[in-house]
This record gives C-alpha cells, structure tokens and sequence, in this order.
C-alpha cells in the first residue's frame, strides 16, 4: 500500500496536471477508500456514503466560515471558529456519529435492502439540506469557506485513510466481517455478530467519508447540495468497482484508473494535434469515452482491475528464504 | 375534500408509471439477478425517438417508439449484461451504470443538453373532464387502464405461453430450469424485450405530462421503479406493482397531511418510511419464491 502512496506522489510531482485536478483526485481517493472501509469488507454495497461527506462539508463549513461574512450572510449559524485541521476533525467525528446512528438502524438488514437503506438516507440527506436554509443555505448552499486543502494536505489526508483502512484490514474485528462478507450463515454460526461487525465498520467508514468531505469543503470553499447526489455516488461506486471492490489496492487503483481515463479524454476532447493527424475538438466526447473504459474494463475483468488481490511491495530475498524455511519447517 | 381525490386520481396516474417502470426492472430482474439502471436509458431513448419521429401518424410514431426501445433493451442485454452474466451482483449493477452514463453522454453528444419540447401523440392528452368539482385527465384515465391492461395482459402471457412459464420457471431457480431444457439466452432476451415494451409505453405516458424530453429524464423513474421493486419484494412481480402504488400513496398521503411548513421535507419523509417498512419486511412485501434463502 505504501508504494501506491508513493506512486500517488510521482504521480503528483511528475505529471504535468493542473493542480485543480489533482487536489479533486485526492479527495475522491478518500471518499473511495472511505467507501471500500465498509463495503469492500462487509460486501454489503451502500449507497449513503455520500450523506457522511455532506455531513463532513457542511460541518467544517459551519466552523470555518470567517465570523464578519457569518454575521452578514448566513446569521443563525452558530458563532463557533476552528483551525482548519480541528474543523477537519470534527467534520470527520460528526459524521462518524451520524453513520453509528444510521448504522444501529440499518445494519440489521442485508443485501440489497440495506443497499436501498443507505440510499434513503442519502436522500433524507439531500432533501434535508436543500431545505434546511438556516444552517444549510438551502439549495444554494454555503460559500465563502477558507480555501485551506492544499495538494501536501490533500496528500496527508489520502495517506492517512489509506493507514487507516489497512491498519482496519489487519484486525480480527475485519477479519470476522469478511468472513460474514463470504458467508453470512456460516459466520454467524461460527459464533460473529454480523449486526456489530458492520456497525464498526459503516463508523470508519462514516469517518473516513465524513473527513473526504470537509477537505472537499475546505478546497472549494462554495458547494450546494447538489454536489453530495446521485452523480458522485455513482462515480465512488464505479471507481470501486472497475478497480476491484474486494481490496484496498483495487480501491486507490480504480479512483486513479478512472481519474487518469477522464483527465486523458478531456484533452483529447480539446483537440489533439499529433503530427500527423489532427484528432478535432469534441465536446461529450469525454464522457462517452470514459463510460466505454468502465465497460470494457468491467467486461474483460468482471473483479475489477486488481481482482481482489493486494499490491505488496515486494519482499527483500533475505525475508522470502526466511519465509520459505518457517513453512518447510512446518511441513515436516 | 375534492382537493384530496384530486391528490389521489394524480396518485393512481403516477402510481400507474412507477407500477409499469418497476415491472421492467423486476422482470430482468427475477430472471438474471442484475438491477438495470440503464432501464432509464430506455425511457430516454424512447423520448428522444419522439423527438425525432415527429411527423408520422400517432399509430406510427407508438410503433417506432416501442420498436426503437426494444432493439435497444436487446442490443443492451447483448452487448453489455450477457458478459458479466456470471459475475455477483455488485458488477452487474455497476455495468448497468456503465451503460446508462454511457447512453446518457451518448444523447447529449447528439442532441445536447437541453431540453426538448416534443409535439404530443394526440390532442387528447391535454383535455379533461370535471366530475363534482374534481378535474379528470384522459390522460391519467388512459394511463391506469393501460396499466391495468398491460398488468393482465403479462400475467396471462407468463401463466399461457411455453416462453412465459420457462421464464417463470428460471426466475425461480435458473440452472435447474436450464437442465430441463429451456434456452438461457432466449428467455433473457424475451425479459429484456418484454422490459422494453414496458419502458416504451411508461415513456410515452411520461412524456406526454411533462411534454418535454432531455437526457436525464430517466433518473427520477428509474429510482422510483428501484424503490417500488425493493418494498414490494424484489423478483416478485405483484410486489413490483404494490411497490409502485405503494410509493405514491405514502407520498399523496404525506402531501395531504404534512402541516405546510415541513412540506418542502416531504421526500425526507418518504424516506425514513421506506426505512421503516424494509426494517420492518426487509425481504419486501410479497417474496418471490426465488428469493428465500436455501441453507
């Protein structure tokens, strides 16, 4: 994992892409990995994530508004002030807390009706927030939010969910939720207590999201409720799926893959001029495109890009022989 | 009180539309275990092959509408589902995402963004009658007996037909009804046709409200047919209906009853009932027989 954290850097540093872009990128990372926390391991897909991220936006919006533009344009918010990494946090926290509340209702149910579930909250979510004018700015939204997320934060952030996740990853708690992820039956009657495997993890998840969301806030600064739909939820699930829902890697992989697919057609869409043929400028090409990239990945591998297999780093040899020896020995 | 059998005709109408929308996706549904959001698509595309079929006579234009959503629901199950047939259910239903950004981009690449206003199939459509104060539209009248129509007329086609009971008998357990001889890809190909006929028709009662098309017109009914499916039972056809009328009337009654300053929450509350009711049934109102779970 640390090496796709270093790629992420190369790709940062060497990639000749407008920062706009990049920073963008990052946060979908982390909304992705965000999202992979409890659906890749508890192969339970939700649909509601996205709440948490505008529960995360809305909340470090609220504290991080400057006090005079507070007083002038939205005056029944709360007069509270944070720094930019204590708003962080706290969007990240309240979001947590909403996702155990979500979850204590919903982690009773699985399949697909807990699927249905998590989208009826994001839809209270959406129709509470166009509404709510005095805290939410209603359908126009909030503005005026420092712009604080910069590409070294957004980096920070990324590596931190993606810590997070894999640390989440190494736990028994994970464990037992992959196991009724597997099998639900078979779990439960080996003694795991699905109801409270996934609530932990639909938390981190919430968590991870929530935070996504607040440095979302704190890059654009202006947002409405319309940027925590349908269309972004769609296109989390879709990057974690053409990479691979089942791990982590796959997560980070199909968020660059489709990142990388958008970023190349947009230009191509703008017109390229390679010598010798001229490709004209297209609008909507890069929508079609990208659209055909997702499909043809998900049909040539229907498990996504990585199939469900972690990228390790490799192993120095001295290790691998060490290994080799413990299993041998165990063998005779 | 006229006012509430106003909400409630305008309910049965749109109830209508959720019913015939759900069918499609419950259909393809019962039989290969993939929930088509793309089935928006197809509504879209049927509106836009009113847009461009404007002059023809009205008898015309519902035939090239059907027959134009047909050969795409075909086109779409070959093209893009019969690939990840095998694959869980996660890839299907993000392969149908896939397919529907991909007719999505695809229409606006080729008739824009925009919305476009489409002449309706006949003058009828806007004429009503007053019955005790209460405004009837032909329109909402010929929506539910069409509905109503189509409902009777699929039941008899799965219960009469050899190609409907072999559907009936793979929804139920598909490998088993393999091995007695019924053909794997006609049967997905009759469901994925016979979901076409039933966006065609829904769209045309859609568009024929609203009067316009553009390229997201199929997002709303696609997510209120995966609603309708979901509460009803999914894979149960009678539940696709209750579903779809279900929706309407906890929505028509929330509209009535609200106190006026939380109207505007009112979705939210459609909502947090839909919560309650999978807490309560989280198998769905009527289960299909293929779904209960075989240890």
């Amino acid at each position: 994992m640390i090496a796709l954290v270093v790629g992420v850097v190369v790709v940062l540093t060497a990639a000749n892409v407008l920062e706009n872009r990049v920073i963008n990128m990052l946060i979908m990372v982390i909304l992705v990995v965000g999202l992979y926390v409890f659906a890749g391991n508890s192969g339970v897909f939700s649909f509601g994530q996205i709440g948490f991220m505008a529960i995360g936006a809305y909340t470090t919006a609220i504290v991080r508004i400057p006090p005079d533009t507070k007083e002038a344009l939205f005056p029944k918010l709360p007069a509270i002030q944070l720094s930019p990494l204590g708003a962080t946090l706290l969007g990240g926290a309240v979001a947590a807390l909403a996702a155990l509340l979500v979850a204590i209702q919903l982690m009773r149910l699985s399949g697909l009706a807990a699927s249905l579930g998590t989208f009826a909250f994001l839809n209270i979510i959406y129709v509470v927030a166009s509404n709510w004018s005095s805290v939410s700015g209603g359908s126009t939204g909030l503005a005026n939010v420092p712009q604080t997320t910069t590409k070294y934060t957004g980096l920070l952030w990324v590596a931190i969910a993606i810590v997070i996740a894999w640390l989440f990853q190494l736990t028994r708690q994970c464990l037992r939720l992959r196991a009724s992820r597997e099998d639900e039956v078979a779990a439960a009657s080996v003694g795991i207590g699905i109801y409270y495997e996934r609530i932990v993890a639909f938390v981190l998840s919430g968590f991870i999201t929530g935070i996504g969301g607040a440095l979302f806030a704190e890059y654009y600064g202006t947002f409405n409720p319309d940027a925590f739909f349908v269309s972004i939820t769609f296109l989390t699930v879709a990057m974690l799926v053409v990479g691979g829902r089942l791990s982590l890697s796959g997560a980070v992989v199909g968020t660059l893959f489709i990142t990388a697919a958008t970023e190349g057609l947009r230009r191509v869409e703008q017109g390229v001029d390679l010598g010798v043929v001229t490709i004209p400028a297209r609008p909507g090409l890069q929508e079609v495109g990208v659209a055909l990239t997702m499909l043809v990945v998900l049909l040539l591998r229907p498990a996504g890009i990585t199939g469900g297999t972690e990228i390790k780093l490799p192993r120095p040899p001295r290790a691998r022989v060490a290994a080799a020896r413990v299993v041998e020995e165990e063998a005779t | 009180m006229s006012q509430t059998i106003q909400y409630v005709i305008n309910g049965f109408s749109l109830g209508s539309l959720y019913a015939l929308f759900a069918l499609g996706i419950a259909l393809v549904f019962g039989i290969m275990g993939l929930i088509n959001f793309a089935h928006g698509e197809l509504i879209m595309a049927g509106g836009f092959a009113l847009v461009v079929f404007q002059n023809p006579s009205a008898w015309l234009r519902v035939l090239l509408v059907v027959l134009v959503v047909i050969v795409l629901a075909l086109a779409m199950e070959r093209v893009a589902f019969r690939p990840v047939r095998r694959a869980d259910p996660e890839t299907m239903l993000v392969t149908s995402f896939a397919v529907s950004f991909l007719l999505q981009s695809l229409a606006i690449l080729i008739f824009g963004g925009l919305p476009h206003s489409v002449r309706p199939l006949s003058s009828v459509s806007s004429e009503s009658f007053t019955i005790g104060g209460v405004h009837i539209q032909y329109l909402d009248v010929f929506a539910v007996a069409t509905t109503v129509v189509i409902v009777i007329g699929l039941g008899l086609f799965l219960s009469r037909t050899t190609i409907g009971v072999q559907m009936r008998a793979a929804a139920e357990n598909f490998t088993t009804a393999r091995l007695m001889g019924v053909k794997a890809n006609t049967v997905i190909a009759t469901a994925f046709a016979l979901s076409g006929f039933l966006a065609a028709v829904a769209c045309m009662f859609l568009v024929a409200q609203t009067g316009i098309v553009e390229p997201s017109i199929g997002l709303a009914p696609v997510l209120a047919a995966f609603i309708a499916t979901i509460i009803g039972g999914l894979g149960s056809l009678p539940g696709a209906v209750l579903g779809g009328y279900l929706l309407c009337a906890i929505t028509v009654a929330l509209q009535v009853t609200l106190p006026l300053n939380l109207r505007p929450y009112r979705d939210a509350f459609v909502f947090a009932a839909l919560i309650a009711i999978l807490i309560l049934r989280p198998q769905g109102l009527l289960v299909a027989r293929s779904q209960y779970k075989r240890v």
